[in-house]
């Protein structure tokens, strides 16, 4: 029987629907491949696609169900908090597309030009253990052992003679203070990123450069540079997405407080969804927030297509 | 100054700039470790310094309320990943390997889902595992996990099968072996190394995973460490109590079990760490 089906199948029809495969056998052949896609596709259907089409369905009805068109889009552009949050949510966007990315590549930069490739491979672990903390415990380290009132902060302005701040807690100092989280921001994916794209610059581009008596500021502008462009460009579209949406530093620390000087769009979705209930137009903001999302990804993608072409 | 002397100076300050900044990241974290050993008096006479003698029952302390929480943190970790490599190197499987009708159509709706961000279906997947009654169970945090990770997997394993040579597949199709023993005794093997990257990606992924835990466990026997963690540290560092060494040996515990993995499989995790983004 096996000797049967491999005879059929065999003579280059294995793997291309080419040829006269018999009906039967094709069929067979075809409905193990589906069977294999259906434990894939369960998960994904159930809890992938059925919510992203729920979104628009809830967005667009009220908590009985009934239709009510833009009313939640109308309510949104008028939220006054949802607006206000906004700016923070930029900020807090700016700051963390910098400080996710110069100290890393300042450090990928530093490590990759030293003499000892030894020295250069135990600080390159050294950086990377700080990734293996959990990020809530270095959210709650932040909140509780630095920013804290008796907190390293305050002791640190002891030192130099200056009144305690209240950090996270202080309503103009709560966003700034949110941006400090992570100082001096060299753990993180994006530094071992920026130190593989290094590495992999051809020895001969760095030659020729050497060659050339180029210095270290003419090589790195000229050279690493556009050479880690790509890299560069993957972190800020993953950071611009990432930074949209992200919400759970305000969620661990601040709750947005103190009077909202922390709030940022997701956050306040997460409230009126969960906090006041009202998941229609809490699905309306999550609706607004993909659709800015989605227009700056296809816009980034247009750009970065072009770029690779070249 | 000699050029020699000047080269020498340039290296040395790469490493003295390399070493504060180590210093400046680990030092939170080593006054994290101090004050676990601390009772309230310690902290509050000494808060920075190591203090005798050490409070090692703060351990204890900290453990009776982290235990359970890590242990679900650990049992969610371990099935989701399970699943969520199997699920992937299936995938992968026949994506890369066969031709049949519809295979770019479901192929680039597993990558979609990669472009859909989880705001968008945060409220939906709440009212949808509320109506499935999987809330503050631990399948609320496994199912969702798996959609979460797994386009990423398939993209990442199909890629690698693809450039895998084929003629493999084709000779034990020839012998007669189906579908499943190929893809147990051939695919798997030779798909491991990114079945490994994948695992360590998706370890990574739920012991950080934050808002949706939140959300989705309201009971304190299903927390997780993401949901646990902070609770516990406001009651214990309210202004009445101030007692911040066992909240420190809290957050030092569940630290550990990544650094252990760590030092287990540094290269796995390195791969896995950077898989997430590859240059465009």
């Amino acid at each position: 029987m096996k000797r049967a089906v491999s005879a059929q199948s065999g003579g280059g029809t294995t793997y291309k629907k080419k040829g006269c495969v018999p009906m039967l056998a094709a069929l067979k052949k075809h409905w193990k491949i589906y069977a294999f896609l259906v434990p894939v596709f369960i998960p994904l259907i159930v809890f992938g696609y059925l919510p992203a089409l729920d979104a628009f369905k809830l967005s667009f009805t009220d908590a009985s169900g009934a239709f009510v068109g833009l009313e939640h889009f109308e309510d949104l552009v008028s939220d006054r908090r949802l607006i206000a949050s906004i700016s923070n949510m930029v900020k807090l966007l700016i700051v963390s597309l910098i400080t996710g990315n110069i100290p890393a590549l300042l450090v990928a930069e530093l490590l990759y030009n030293m003499k000892s490739k030894r020295s250069s491979d135990a600080y390159r672990f050294m950086f990377i253990v700080p990734m293996l903390i959990p990020t809530l415990v270095i959210y709650l380290v932040w909140q509780f052992l630095i920013f804290d009132s008796d907190g390293l902060a305050n002791a640190l302005l002891a030192v130099f003679g200056l009144e305690p701040s209240a950090w996270l807690n202080g309503t103009s100092t709560a966003l700034s203070s949110m941006m400090l989280i992570g100082f001096p921001w060299v753990s993180g994916t994006a530094f071992l990123i920026y130190l593989a794209g290094l590495q992999g610059i051809p020895e001969s581009v760095l030659e020729s450069c050497k060659l050339d008596g180029a210095n270290f500021w003419v090589r790195f502008r000229k050279i690493d540079l556009p050479l880690l462009l790509g890299q560069l460009k993957l972190q800020l579209i993953m950071g611009i997405i990432g930074g949209i949406q992200a919400f759970q530093l305000q969620m661990m620390t601040t709750n947005g407080g103190p009077r909202n000087a922390t709030m940022v769009p997701g956050l306040w979705m997460y409230k009126r969804a969960f906090e006041y209930g009202e998941m229609n137009y809490a699905s309306a903001i999550g609706l607004a927030m993909f659709l800015i999302i989605l227009i700056l990804t296809i816009i980034n993608n247009k750009y970065i297509n072009t770029d690779v072409d070249k | 100054m000699s050029f020699k002397t000047k080269k020498r100076v340039l290296e040395v300050s790469k490493h003295l700039i390399i070493l504060l900044l180590l210093f400046v990241t680990f030092y939170p974290l080593v006054v994290m470790v101090f004050k676990s050993f601390k009772n309230v008096e310690q902290n509050m006479y000494e808060p920075f310094n190591l203090s005798f003698p050490l409070h090692l029952e703060n351990y204890g302390v900290a453990w009776l309320y982290v235990k359970d929480s890590i242990f679900n943190s650990l049992i969610n970790t371990a099935v989701s990943t399970v699943i969520i490599v199997i699920l992937a190197a299936m995938g992968a499987y026949v994506f890369g390997v066969f031709e049949f009708p519809g295979k770019n159509f479901l192929y680039i709706s597993v990558l979609a889902l990669m472009m859909v961000p989880g705001i968008l279906t945060l409220v939906p997947l709440f009212l949808l595992s509320s109506n499935m009654g999987i809330l503050n169970s631990k399948l609320a945090i496994i199912l969702p996990g798996i959609r979460a990770q797994l386009p990423f997997g398939i993209f990442l394993v199909t890629a690698f099968v693809k450039g895998l040579s084929h003629e493999m597949f084709e000779a034990a199709e020839i012998d007669g072996a189906g579908m499943g023993n190929v893809f147990l005794r051939i695919v798997v093997p030779l798909v491991r190394p990114m079945l490994a990257t994948l695992a360590i990606l998706s370890i990574l992924f739920f012991w950080n995973d934050i808002i949706w835990p939140n959300i989705a466990l309201m009971k304190e026997e299903e927390y997780t460490i993401a949901v646990a963690l902070k609770p516990f540290s406001d009651a214990n560092t309210s202004k009445t109590l101030r007692n911040y060494g066992p909240v420190m040996a809290g957050y030092v515990i569940v630290s550990i079990p990544l650094l252990v993995a760590f030092f287990f499989a540094s290269k796995q995790f390195i791969q896995g760490m950077t898989s997430g983004a590859i240059k465009m």
